[in-house]
């Protein structure tokens, strides 16, 4: 395969200008990250501790095979609302005796592991990703319930936790609770539709109803233990398969219900490889942090697939769309980027084919985003830019191969839709924290906007107070570029997660090997194609 | 990929060692910036992994450079330089939680009738020795001492009809 | 030159022996050429010294009793493979008077002395008598009864005794009555005989030998001492040679007395006199009539290889000239590998050797390779390392180096202990005597020669090795398992 020559100067004014300005990023990223892995705070943690208890990400730590990799989920949820960064809770991709698996675990220090609206996203799209990919879903379970103030928008969607685990254990996907703590009222259907409920002596309480809610309910007193005590599951109830001495025990058996699933992965094995030989190090220098700048996507292929070698489809037709096959990881690989930003006709025709071509031979597609729409203007609209925009949405929606989106800069308008963003259902979304998504730039939303209202007015035969009409603009400017921000996206769960531009190769490698937990194949069967 | 690789890092990989003088838990993590060392929770300086092989690894220790030569057999761990050697026994990752001899109550499988008892209050009775026998589904039950101990009581005769769970005696463990 | 002397050369010689020390004369075996039989019990059936014969004769059983101690089994074996001549090694039927005679019965070559002589020199008591009657300086003893008659301390010995077994120190009267009984005791249990006698003890003597080699046609010499002074429980674990308190006067005087005693014994092969040194006045301890176990630092002393020369004395060869005029060369120092434990009461240990490797700049007589199992049927020594350099100080080094580099895995060793007592600034010195181990705590001698802070950074080399080692696996079963752990 052809390899990418780095044409990369770590000299120039613009690369060191560029490194400077995503170190001062990622260290606002990092101290985000930071925030969201402290829980609820010394308090809580030390009187959880006390309790003789382990930290949610000691569980998880601990559940994991030794020196094995693990990639958490959406680890800035609730950015920029009024719950706790993280949403009280941690979901990720690990594995586990050999096995890769979704993994969700409550975080008890954070008002009790309550689940608000954000965790019930977050949770449910990590039961999303463990369907879709076929992967064993463990849910470290200790919580309180649903979150009650804001229990309004947690109550009718959250009936979907419990389809999602009785559907997954039909399609054959095994789910299994580890039930660390209490796990009651709407919770208790945790343990309860999964294939597997281990309990820990003198710390699961698992019921409907607690003391005091069965005093008021049928005036029976009746105690914690009795009600849903560990020992009362698992010698009385039989909701308990596994009854464990302590959380260590639980989690070893958590691990030995993994190991005996026999579990097979669907899809191929990857080949052998070797690293990319440029370095990752230089996305710093690469990436602009003024997404007005476009950049090189070839630079950055070469330092996320192997051995740096991409084999490059159409290379001179449709040229500011990059498409071509390379392998990660050993996995092998679509990739459409793009280049200028821009969609032309010859783009659009281009992508439709390369779409067609990886169905045709099972290869996941990653599409790397730095796309400002489809081109505007008499020409192009004469030209047909409406139908070859809606080949390449055609082709992408009826896609059957598994998509990943790796948001890298802008995303606006139907350039999202086309390049499989959010809302076409790709396998994962993830973004490096400076991308920016909505309908389109902000001053370009506001000054449409602007141009409208002058259109209106003028109508009207009323003046422009040229003074209002600035600060209008600029406050709609602001909201827009607030709501595109990549933090808004993932704090409302609109994206997997951010991950800083050097972890894209591992996140990439990670993520194709949980995909193929699934079978990967493709099809030729798509929507009416306009000629 | 690199090992224990973490988009997210909450810890280092933790694994504890003990000499028979000594235990040493080691934390370590690959990261962007290098190889992350601490024992018992102090940050060692400077810690590079050089080289590796199937026998040993060639590590340097704030500029200390050693070749360590090391085997395995189970849980122990045999570790040679040209210093001299050590043995270090690593902690299972998951200790085995210490089971307390459920000795005290003895009590019914199912439910059943006494068909005999076999020793009284204050007898001293031997790890395995029959205590009672129940009968219950045309089936012989032999109810027996957890543990060696002294009988404090025996609270059915034969004859009696129990229910599951029923205390049928009482034992007090000797050490 | 006289007549030439009746030469009967060995063909096949058996070795009625397991372990470092058969091993060690099937490879002069192999220089000269003459063909090598091993017999081996059960649990040595794959030991080293057994592939490294021709052939090799089961011998059936784990004790010794039922293999290298059986005569019948022996004899029978040489018998069936057509070997000459036998050699008895150390230990087990060495020394033993029955075995030689067997041998001669058999019509086979008994490698060591007549049965006379072994048996002579086998009582201590006798042994001493023809010591004292030949003019060799001995220990004044006694017989329980007459204690007073050497005065304390006094050590109660086991007449058929070594190796410590049935040894008791006396300092007063009053416990001398227990002492003999328990002496008798464990002589009884350890050689069936119970005879004791009391000889007069010295604190803090120097464990000096002297090699002596003598022919059938009444030649004898000496190959210089051997200091063995350093010893656990009356176990020698490291030997020199030549030793660092003999002067030249002293030296010539010890193997005079040597050269007496052999004579006086009529000693024909290769053998040992002991003596106790305090400053310049020496006393017989015994003879020891055959190789021992540190004879390799006179070899490499003296650059002759003594089992040659006991194969030789057997098929009837004079000594040969070379011999008398061999000269001290250099310093040379051995070092015992036991599986055991110092610091736990010197607890033999049993395992599996998962990993044994000695630097190549020391000579390793060993009994043992990797994947050795030691079971708890024998003696636990496992290898002898020899040193030599030009001086004492340099053989001590290269021995320490040597030591502290070796891998022996998977049983625990006193390696630790010998690293440190060559350290240790008395041994330096060469002012180490008898009472070393006595007065310096094992269990302290015999921790890690490591510092604290190369242990930490052993403890973070093990989890480092153990997770790159944790990627390689995976990386092997990536094909079955095929999952995120397998990248690196």
């Amino acid at each position: 395969m052809p390899r990418i020559h780095s044409q990369v100067d770590r000299n120039s004014d613009s690369f060191k200008s560029n490194v400077a300005g995503n170190t001062v990023l990622l260290e606002e990223f990092e101290a985000l990250m930071a925030k969201s892995r402290s829980g609820g705070g010394d308090k809580y943690i030390e009187r959880h501790r006390k309790r003789g208890k382990l930290l949610v990400r000691e569980r998880l730590e601990l559940l994991l095979d030794r020196d094995s990799p693990f990639l958490e989920l959406s680890p800035l949820a609730a950015w920029g609302q009024d719950f706790p960064l993280s949403a009280s809770c941690v979901t990720g991709i690990g594995v586990v005796n050999g096995v890769e698996c979704a993994i969700s675990g409550h975080d008890p220090t954070i008002r009790g592991g309550s689940s608000n609206p954000i965790t019930l996203a977050k949770t449910l799209r990590l039961q999303d990703i463990a369907r879709a990919n076929r992967l064993p879903l463990i849910n470290l379970v200790e919580s309180g319930g649903a979150d009650l103030p804001t229990q309004a928008d947690v109550w009718l969607p959250g009936g979907k936790w419990f389809r999602n685990l009785t559907q997954m254990s039909k399609a054959g996907i095994p789910t299994v609770a580890l039930v660390f703590g209490s796990s009651t009222a709407g919770g208790a259907y945790v343990p309860g539709m999964c294939d597997y409920a281990v309990l820990v002596k003198d710390r699961s309480k698992v019921f409907l109803g607690g003391p005091p809610l069965v005093k008021m309910a049928t005036g029976e007193e009746a105690t914690d233990e009795e009600l849903g005590g560990a020992l009362m599951h698992s010698t009385v109830s039989g909701l308990g398969d596994y009854y464990a001495t302590d959380e260590y025990e639980a989690i070893r058996m958590g691990r030995d219900i993994v190991g005996h699933l026999n579990w097979r992965k669907l899809g191929q094995a990857p080949g052998s490889f070797v690293e990319p030989a440029e370095d990752s190090e230089d996305l710093l220098g690469i990436i602009p942090t003024d997404l007005k700048k476009p950049f090189d996507m070839r630079e950055v292929i070469a330092r996320i697939v192997d051995a740096s070698e991409f084999d490059e489809y159409k290379a001179t037709y449709g040229t500011s769309l990059i498409t071509g096959w390379a392998t990660v990881h050993g996995y092998p690989v679509g990739i459409i980027a793009n280049q200028q930003g821009v969609i032309f006709s010859p783009e659009a025709e281009k992508a439709t084919e390369f779409i067609q071509l990886c169905n045709q031979y099972d290869q996941p597609i990653v599409f790397i985003h730095n796309v400002t729409g489809y081109m505007v203007g008499k020409e192009y609209e004469q030209g047909g830019i409406i139908k070859d925009g809606a080949k390449m949405i055609n082709a992408v929606a009826n896609s059957e191969v598994p998509h990943i989106a790796l948001m890298a800069g802008a995303s606006y308008g139907a350039g999202n839709y086309g390049m499989s963003g959010y809302g076409y259902e790709p396998r994962f979304v993830i973004g490096w924290p400076n991308y920016k998504g909505a309908v389109m730039g902000g001053e370009q939303l506001a000054g449409v906007l602007s141009i409208i209202n002058r259109a209106a007015a003028e109508a009207r035969g009323q003046d422009i107070d040229e003074e209002q009409e600035a600060a209008r603009r600029q406050m709609i400017e602001m909201q827009i570029e607030k709501e595109s921000s990549a933090y808004y996206n993932t704090g409302r769960v609109r994206d997997d997660g951010l991950i800083d531009p050097r972890d894209t190769r591992p996140t990439l490698g990670l993520l194709l090997s949980a995909i193929h937990n699934n079978e990967v194949k493709g099809t030729n069967q798509w929507g009416v194609f306009r000629m | 990929m690199p090992s224990g690789w973490r988009n997210s890092p909450s810890q280092h990989q933790t694994v504890s060692y003990s000499t028979t003088d000594e235990t040493f838990v080691v934390g370590y993590r690959f990261a962007r910036s290098g190889l992350h060392v601490e024992v018992d929770g102090v940050a060692l300086n400077d810690v590079r992994l050089i080289k590796e092989g199937s026998h040993g690894v060639v590590i340097r220790i704030n500029g200390m450079q050693t070749f360590y030569r090391c085997h395995k057999d189970d849980l122990v761990w045999y570790v040679s330089t040209n210093a001299g050697a050590v043995t270090f026994t690593e902690a299972p990752r998951f200790p085995t939680a210490v089971v307390a001899v459920p000795t005290g109550s003895l009590l019914a499988p199912m439910p059943g009738r006494v068909v005999s008892v076999e020793a009284a209050a204050g007898d001293t009775v031997t790890a395995g020795q029959t205590v009672v026998v129940i009968e219950a589904m045309k089936m012989e039950h032999t109810i027996a001492a957890p543990s060696a101990g002294i009988l404090e009581s025996v609270d059915v005769a034969v004859g009696d009809q129990v229910e599951a769970n029923q205390i049928l005696a009482s034992l007090v463990a000797t050490a | 030159m006289g007549r030439l002397p009746d030469v009967t050369p060995i063909t096949k010689l058996l070795v009625a022996n397991r372990g470092e020390i058969a091993a060690r004369i099937f490879k002069t075996c192999k220089e000269m050429g003459i063909a090598t039989v091993a017999v081996f019990s059960d649990a040595d059936e794959e030991a080293p010294f057994v592939v490294m014969a021709d052939e090799a004769v089961a011998l059936g059983g784990n004790t010794a009793t039922e293999s290298y101690l059986n005569i019948d089994k022996i004899i029978s074996a040489a018998n069936r493979t057509g070997a000459t001549a036998i050699h008895p090694g150390y230990g087990f039927l060495a020394e033993n008077a029955g075995f030689a005679n067997a041998c001669d019965a058999a019509g086979i070559v008994f490698v060591g002395p007549s049965p006379q002589t072994i048996a002579s020199m086998g009582s201590k008591i006798k042994a001493k008598n023809i010591m004292r009657n030949a003019g060799v300086p001995t220990l004044p003893t006694a017989q329980p009864a007459d204690a007073d008659s050497i005065g304390y301390p006094l050590l109660v010995k086991a007449s058929a005794g070594g190796g410590g077994r049935g040894m008791r120190i006396v300092e007063s009267p009053a416990d001398l009555e227990t002492a003999v009984a328990g002496a008798s005791r464990e002589a009884e249990a350890s050689f069936g005989d119970g005879t004791v006698f009391l000889e007069k003890y010295l604190p803090r003597p120097r464990h000096i030998e002297v090699q002596i080699l003598g022919d059938a046609h009444g030649n004898m010499t000496s190959l210089y001492e051997r200091e063995c002074s350093i010893q656990r429980r009356y176990q020698k674990i490291i030997e020199e040679a030549p030793s660092p308190a003999v002067s030249e006067d002293l030296r010539y005087r010890l193997c005079e007395a040597a050269v007496a005693a052999g004579q006086a014994s009529g000693f024909i092969g290769v053998g040992t006199v002991e003596f106790l040194v305090e400053g310049n006045r020496f006393y017989f301890l015994e003879v020891n009539t055959r190789l021992q176990v540190e004879h390799p630092v006179t070899e490499m002393i003296t650059d002759v290889d003594l089992v040659r020369e006991q194969i030789m004395i057997a098929e009837g060869h004079p000594l040969s000239p070379e011999l008398s005029d061999a000269e001290v060369d250099g310093h040379s120092v051995e070092a015992r590998i036991y599986a055991e434990d110092p610091t736990q009461d010197y607890l033999p240990q049993t395992g599996k050797l998962i990993e044994w490797r000695l630097p190549d700049t020391v000579r390793v007589d060993s009994g043992v390779a990797r994947g050795s199992t030691v079971s708890p049927h024998y003696d636990p020594m496992l290898a002898k390392v020899i040193a030599w350099g030009p001086s004492r100080a340099e053989a001590i080094r290269t021995l320490a180096t040597a030591l502290r580099k070796a891998e022996i895995k998977g049983v625990v060793t006193n390696r630790d202990l010998l690293v440190n007592i060559l350290d240790h600034p008395d041994f330096k010195a060469g002012d180490a005597d008898t009472s070393f181990l006595r007065t310096n705590d094992p269990a302290e001698l015999g921790k890690s020669t490591l510092t604290r802070q190369e242990v930490i950074n052993s403890a973070v080399a093990v989890a480092i090795f153990a997770q790159e080692h944790a990627f390689r696996l995976a990386q092997l079963t990536v094909a079955a398992s095929n999952c995120l752990l397998l990248h690196h």
